[in-house]
């Protein structure tokens, strides 16, 4: 027991001889299970590495007090500033608070949140918008193909705990209304952001709704699980749609092959990973005033709509760009 | 007579298992906190970061000492986590009534209670594994959690209030002190009571504890009691440290509190136990968190460094339990 | 737990599971039945507890002589007669051994029965539970033999043989 303490401690000794007073970022990361947080991962590291700057990961789980925790943590190994996301905007004020008190650079890589001289404003991606881009696809699609007379039943998969996914479900239900001039009926239940909630709250909707044909999923992992139950629930490819959101390379894939999966709204986060870098790096080596950055306010990444048209390149794309294991 | 006096006063220091293994867990904690040290080049060692620490570990020995004395009795509860997240709620919204900080967080403590009073009761009346029971109520309390703040956190604006997650009396944190309290009651009422001794007693042998008279309900009842009231306690600590009640606060906290309960020495089968067993626990699990966070160690082996601890606590576990034949 | 108020204490055969707690020392095992009335508001004094339990290593012998010993690590013969000292020390008038030498080796086996012996002689009434015979024969002043559940026979000690009692019980 002891033995691989130390195994696991000489390691340690290691790796941290290596490191010497580069500037220091660290970063907390909600989870690595997903590809988006593996891309952002990845792009926090390149453009740390780009820069000459060393970086620190702390992953929290979901958990808000785990996100306190993990900012603290790594502004006690030295990190001078701290990039963190208020996935649940409880810790984002204690995170807030304790940056101030620490005097570190505080900058947000999640969901906007009212602005404040103590951090650099959001760069995201444009969750709201996306979600309309959503709408918008749904409704052309809607037009073109679904016969004049048949029902528009679209289900709608929501988190209502991530900010980010209440937003884009928002764009998309808000443009939906604005534009369908088609008589339609829409539902939501809570896919909680996996395959398998997908999967079940879909099921759930189609028993309630058996004509569905439309269906927005708040991230492409319930989009897909919700399309495994419209599949068993027999739906055909040609008359139902699914439109993802996040950029997956599974939802990528599922566009080439041409099912009832057609759109996905594409974050970027290895972009915006190198942008936070870029400006974290140079608040702490004083290339930059965060005052500046601040007046520049929120910078919003585009979510370019991925479709049958440019699936394959954006898969290429992402691919190369996931760990190398 | 005189000779017979030495050869058991040096038995004695051998024969005390519970104490030997007290003694190898806090010289491995001090191991690995001078391993940290030097690792980090002070930087772990440092006593703010120390008091960082303990104010992380608070919680944890706040829920524990409640968790120890359900051990002790041979049950065991899974929903803290869930609990903490509920406490939260509870608390902030009674603070949003307009009840005075102070009475909220009497009242979230007893409301806790009362609702251990009812599982308690549940588990001992109807002879049911504790296992089973707080497994369900893990559910329940984070669905209740949850249905009660729409998945929102609910805010508390209460300056007052805040000194108890974030301020200080002298150089030590708040949190720290009311563990430190609780840990002192905690281990008297376990020590030098007859509740205590009883306690033992029902994890020790419970068919023995009621041919002696005890009565072996109220006994697993009250510990679930004491249990609810430090819950909601801790629960109150964390909603000042998150500056709102959190409903998906407090996930996976279960494991960390059984993990450190069980480091410090008290057996999963009862009848064995300390207090201060629980501290030395926690502190274990947070300075490994602290610790491998601020030397940059790659997520996933912090994850197996974390495996590996629990791995060792079972491992003890075992060794105390053929210990008691 | 009426039992104790009515000066009824039993020690039961299989020590182990019933009447001794394993993760107890010494002083802990005799003393929890009689905790209610020793503490004062729930408070232990210790002294006093270790007073208390040290009367009874001496008059029991119970070796080692520490209270402190934790009880899992003791020869079956002592760990019997903490069990003892456990039920005797909420000084009841009856007491119920029930196979109350079953494990023991044979030097400790005589010490229980002197134990019984003067514990009889101070006046408590002691209903043994046996199934050795010879034990019987040495002990009991009445012995009541059952068969399935049922009295089928009493014979006072002089009657007593060991034929007599075996051809009662079939």
């Amino acid at each position: 027991m002891k033995k691989s303490f130390a195994i696991l401690v000489v390691l340690m000794v290691a790796v941290s001889f290596s490191l010497m007073a580069a500037p220091k970022v660290g970063v907390v990361q909600i989870t690595l299970e997903h590809e988006y947080q593996l891309i952002l991962h990845q792009g926090y590291i390149d453009k740390a590495k780009e820069m000459g700057a060393e970086v620190t990961f702390s992953i929290t789980e979901m958990s808000p007090e785990k996100t306190v925790t993990a900012a603290e943590n790594l502004i006690a190994g030295g990190a001078q500033a701290i990039i963190c996301a208020p996935g649940d905007p409880a810790s984002w004020k204690a995170v807030l608070a304790m940056c101030k008190e620490k005097n570190v650079y505080l900058l947000n890589d999640g969901s906007p949140q009212p602005e404040g001289p103590d951090h650099v404003a959001f760069i995201g991606t444009q969750s709201y918008s996306g979600g309309q881009k959503a709408g918008q696809f749904a409704v052309n699609w809607i037009n073109k193909n679904i016969p004049a007379g048949k029902k528009v039943v679209v289900a709608h998969l929501t988190l209502p705990t991530f900010t980010d996914c209440v937003q884009r479900n928002k764009g998309f239900a808000e443009y939906m209304k604005a534009n369908m001039k088609r008589p339609y009926e829409i539902y939501d239940d809570v896919g909680s952001g996996t395959r398998q909630g997908g999967l079940t709250a879909m099921e759930n909707l189609l028993q309630a709704h058996p004509d569905i044909n439309v269906l927005f999923g708040c991230n492409d992992d319930s989009a897909l699980g919700g399309m495994s139950a419209m599949k068993a629930a027999g739906k055909k490819d040609a008359e139902n749609l699914v439109i993802g959101f996040d950029g997956a390379l599974k939802g990528f894939q599922e566009i080439m092959k041409g099912g009832m999966f057609r759109a996905d709204i594409a974050q970027q986060p290895y972009l915006y990973a190198t942008m936070m870098m870029e400006r974290a790096v140079k608040l702490i080596t004083g290339k930059a005033k965060l005052a500046q950055y601040v007046k520049e306010g929120t910078i919003l990444i585009d979510t370019p709509v991925v479709t049958a048209a440019n699936a394959q390149e954006w898969y290429d794309k992402y691919a190369k760009l996931m760990p190398k294991k | 007579m005189q000779e017979a006096a030495p050869k058991t006063a040096s038995r004695r220091r051998i024969a005390n298992p519970q104490i030997m293994q007290l003694l190898g867990v806090l010289v491995a904690l001090i191991v690995l906190g001078i391993v940290f040290s030097v690792a980090s080049k002070g930087r772990f060692s440092h006593p703010e970061n120390l008091l960082t620490v303990a104010r992380q570990v608070s919680i944890t020995v706040i829920v524990g000492i409640g968790i120890t004395f359900i051990m002790i009795t041979g049950n065991i509860d899974l929903a803290v986590g869930s609990y903490l997240a509920l406490s939260g709620i509870f608390l902030a919204n009674m603070i949003l009534l307009g009840v005075p900080w102070w009475l909220a967080v009497v009242m979230t403590m007893a409301a806790l209670g009362l609702l251990q009073l009812l599982v308690g009761t549940v588990i001992a009346k109807q002879r049911l594994s504790s296992l089973i029971v707080t497994l369900a109520m893990l559910s329940i309390a984070r669905g209740i959690a949850l249905s009660w703040s729409g998945g929102k956190p609910v805010y508390i604006e209460n300056d007052s209030f805040m000194q108890i997650g974030n301020g200080y009396l002298g150089p030590i944190p708040v949190p720290v002190i009311i563990a430190g309290c609780a840990l002192i009651i905690g281990q008297f009422v376990l020590r030098k009571t007859r509740f205590g001794r009883y306690a033992y007693a029902v994890g020790g042998n419970e068919e023995a504890a009621r041919s002696s008279g005890i009565n072996t309900d109220r006994i697993k009842i009250s510990v679930f009691v004491i249990s609810g009231f430090l819950t909601g306690l801790a629960g109150c600590v964390m909603a000042g440290r998150l500056f709102s009640g959190s409903p998906v606060a407090g996930q996976g906290f279960e494991l960390d509190v059984i993990a450190s309960v069980v480091i410090g020495g008290t057996s999963m089968n009862g009848g064995l136990g300390s207090m201060i067993g629980t501290l030395i626990g926690a502190f274990m699990v947070g300075a490994i968190n602290n610790g491998l966070t601020i030397l940059g160690v790659e997520y996933y082996y912090q994850l197996m460094a974390k495996g590996m601890i629990i791995f060792l606590a079972i491992l003890i576990d075992r060794w105390t339990k053929n210990v008691r034949g | 737990m009426d039992a104790i108020e009515n000066g009824i204490a039993m020690t039961s055969e299989d020590r182990k599971n019933k009447s001794l707690f394993l993760n107890f020392n010494i002083r802990e095992n005799v003393t929890i039945s009689f905790l209610k009335r020793m503490t004062k508001s729930g408070y232990i004094n210790s002294r006093k507890e270790r007073s208390f339990v040290s009367r009874f290593l001496d008059s029991l012998n119970i070796r080692p002589k520490d209270p402190e010993f934790p009880t899992f690590t003791m020869s079956g013969g002592n760990q019997q007669k903490v069990v003892i000292a456990k039920s005797l020390s909420t000084e009841p008038e009856i007491l119920i051994m029930d196979e109350p030498t079953r494990g023991i080796d044979v030097g400790a086996k005589e010490e229980v029965y002197n134990i019984i012996r003067a514990l009889a002689g101070a006046g408590k009434s002691i209903v043994l539970v046996s199934s050795e015979l010879p034990e019987i024969l040495s002990l009991c002043d009445r012995i009541i033999v059952m068969n399935k559940g049922s009295v089928v026979g009493e014979l006072s000690n002089e009657e007593a043989t060991e034929e007599r009692i075996m051809a009662l019980s079939v």
